[in-house]
């Protein structure tokens, strides 16, 4: 279960104070798969990132499974997220020297997970998504939505609790988007965690539940 | 259903929420996942920054060793000849306040007590040596040069210094009393460079009359047999002629002598033989001197701006290559902020990626290393060795000692991983949201 509970983030440029977060609370189930949708500039993102420990919020509290996250210092921080959280960005930004696979394992080797046993898994998760013949590829030799796709699967190696998404298939084409959603949806099924964030409503709604936001504030809760 | 997550609960707790690793395990952790990374950036990263990385690191190592090794070849050349043409292992010189050694017989029952020693005392004197005199007219100065002339036992200085072998023209002294060996820097036309400022005798011929004018005043004719050059300038710039005859001019007694010098064998330290001849009664009268403390103060002084030199070039190439090592990394850093950022996000820590580029510039620099001494080994050392840096006072080779190469080593190893580990840092340290956007 995540608490968000009265989130605000400011930022400060000199004298100007730009209030981008204004007080959001919410609650997210544990395999719930939640949207957060809305227009650029309404602070969708900034709010992932409060929730995925990678900015502090400017005040409010964000408890996840009774721990207060924001109390963390940044080596407990990085570790929190190493076991608990995995993330897909805009881009894959898949390591360019590593193989998917290699991408896909590394954050469990840091995790302490055994080398043969985290590669084992790995390739049950390409397999899962359909990506078995590419294992040993280089992102170089991938196409876009591959490359999504391998970012989604190094995200997920490490059996985190929660996968956050930040505009997943804003990179990529109709087809290629949907196949991702269709990968988050079969990782949803299988009781994952996913917070996504996008402005595009067709994938929004394949969610859960969806948040709809505008000028800093939840404007709509909506059950799917 | 069979969960490819492993979330058979999706209730399922946070896994080790506050839970952080002992330092030990998480060193390993670190160790481990920055070996993993490393290794895959070298196998696979890109070749032109590989090489360039491997040849400035190589550079720096040859820069390092060479220029300062040939230094060093050229000063330690000066004082293998020194030592092995005037002083040997052990040298002995009456302290200042005395003209001649004391307790000489002492000091020999000690040298003649000590199996395998070798010995040659001389007795030395300043004196001007002219040459032309009987061609030019008395209302003209004929060639004159003051010189140390050196009384020897040839039988005895032969067994003790290489001055016999290192006789260029002619031959060395013999029982005869009025033959005399003159020192290269003494005469023209012997050697194609000449040591010391001073004047000479000119065109000297084997078989030609000097005269030589002691300090009492006696003037004596001697015939020239041989002309040495040692490349040490004290020898080189010495008469010598035999001790008797010196002895006789001098009027001194038998057991007078002005330096003694010892060779000792291989299983006797010339360090306890030192002791031993300071130990002796009146010792502390004599200047009992190893061979390196017996080094002109002259030679001394250029084996230490030989070395500043040999130091400041090394410094240099340090400066630059450290330099180099650090724009290399910080560019090569920089471009991949994004990667890096995003690895953070994902939990691996600033410690496991700076080290991952610690570990690559440490095989980039073994790789130099090897390629470097291999180098030395097969090209640069067999080449200076058969073809020597030829200077008036010596022959320069390249002359590394292991604890000379192992310090630069140590220092190359310590500046290349810092130059690593501060670009690496500037740029890992920074938050982690702003790398992943570019901020």
């Amino acid at each position: 279960m995540i608490k968000v509970n009265e989130i605000i983030k400011n930022f400060t440029n000199g004298d100007i104070v730009t209030k981008v977060l204004k007080g959001i609370s919410f609650e997210v189930p544990d395999g719930q798969f939640l949207s957060i949708m809305g227009p650029s500039g309404t602070g969708k993102s900034t709010l992932l990132y409060q929730m995925g420990l990678l900015d502090e919020p400017t005040s409010g509290s964000i408890i996840i499974d009774e721990t207060d996250v924001l109390h963390f210092k940044e080596a407990e921080a990085t570790r929190f997220r190493l076991k608990n959280f995995g993330f897909v960005f805009q881009d894959s930004a898949l390591i360019p020297e590593f193989t998917a696979l290699e991408n896909a394992i590394l954050p469990n080797l840091m995790a302490g997970y055994d080398y043969k046993k985290s590669k084992e898994e790995a390739t049950e998760m390409f397999k899962f998504l359909g990506m078995l013949d590419q294992v040993n590829h280089l992102p170089s030799q991938l196409s876009g939505g591959e490359q999504q796709r391998a970012s989604v699967i190094r995200a997920i190696a490490g059996k985190p609790k929660i996968l956050f998404a930040d505009e997943p298939t804003a990179n990529l084409d109709t087809e290629k988007s949907r196949d991702l959603m269709s990968a988050l949806l079969k990782l949803h099924k299988q009781g994952q965690t996913i917070v996504m964030v996008t402005h595009e409503e067709e994938y929004a709604k394949m969610a859960q539940r969806m948040l709809y936001m505008r000028d800093g504030k939840i404007e709509k809760d909506t059950i799917l | 259903m069979k969960s490819i997550l492993g979330i058979k609960n999706p209730r399922k707790k946070c896994k080790d929420t506050v839970y952080m690793p002992t330092q030990l395990n998480n060193l390993k952790l670190i160790i481990r996942t920055a070996f993993f990374i490393a290794s895959k950036s070298i196998q696979r990263g890109s070749l032109i920054v590989k090489l360039v990385t491997v040849f400035i690191l190589l550079l720096t190592f040859l820069n390092l060793l060479v220029i300062g090794g040939l230094l060093i070849g050229i000063t330690e050349d000066v004082s293998v000849k020194v030592k092995d043409s005037l002083t040997g292992d052990v040298f002995i010189e009456p302290s200042l306040e005395y003209d001649y050694i004391q307790n000489t017989g002492d000091i020999f029952s000690v040298l003649k007590g000590t199996p395998g020693v070798r010995y040659s005392p001389r007795l030395t004197t300043g004196a001007s040596i002219e040459y032309e005199y009987k061609s030019v007219g008395s209302e003209k100065n004929p060639p004159r040069v003051s010189a140390v002339v050196a009384g020897i036992d040839p039988l005895l200085e032969a067994q003790v210094t290489n001055i016999e072998q290192r006789v260029i023209a002619g031959s060395f002294l013999n029982e005869n009393w009025d033959f005399i060996v003159l020192g290269s820097s003494l005469v023209d036309g012997y050697t194609s460079s000449k040591m010391g400022s001073g004047s000479t005798l000119g065109h000297v011929l084997i078989g030609d009359k000097v005269r030589i004018r002691f300090s009492n005043n006696n003037l004596l004719e001697f015939t020239v047999v041989g002309i040495v050059n040692s490349k040490s300038s004290t020898v080189d710039q010495r008469a010598f002629v035999n001790q008797k005859i010196l002895r006789q001019i001098l009027s001194t007694a038998g057991n007078s002598y002005s330096e003694i010098a010892i060779v000792t064998p291989n299983n006797i330290a010339p360090a306890s033989l030192i002791e031993e001849l300071r130990d002796i009664p009146r010792g502390n009268r004599n200047d009992v001197k190893s061979s390196d403390e017996a080094i002109p103060s002259a030679v001394g002084d250029l084996k230490k701006a030989f070395g500043l030199i040999g130091n400041l070039v090394g410094a240099t190439a340090l400066f630059v290559g450290i330099i180099t090592i650090f724009v290399i990394i910080f560019v090569n850093v920089s471009s991949r902020r994004r990667y890096l950022g995003i690895l953070k996000a994902q939990g691996i820590s600033a410690p496991t990626l700076i080290l991952s580029y610690v570990f690559q510039i440490i095989f980039y620099m073994l790789v130099g290393l090897i390629l470097g001494t291999i180098i030395i080994l097969i090209f640069l050392q067999p080449y200076f060795a058969k073809n020597p840096i030829s200077l008036p006072m010596a022959e320069g080779e390249l002359f590394l000692t292991q604890a000379y190469v192992s310090i630069r080593v140590i220092v190359l190893f310590i500046a290349a991983v810092i130059s690593t580990f501060i670009p690496a840092w500037l740029i890992i340290r920074q938050n982690t949201l702003n790398a992943i956007l570019g901020r």
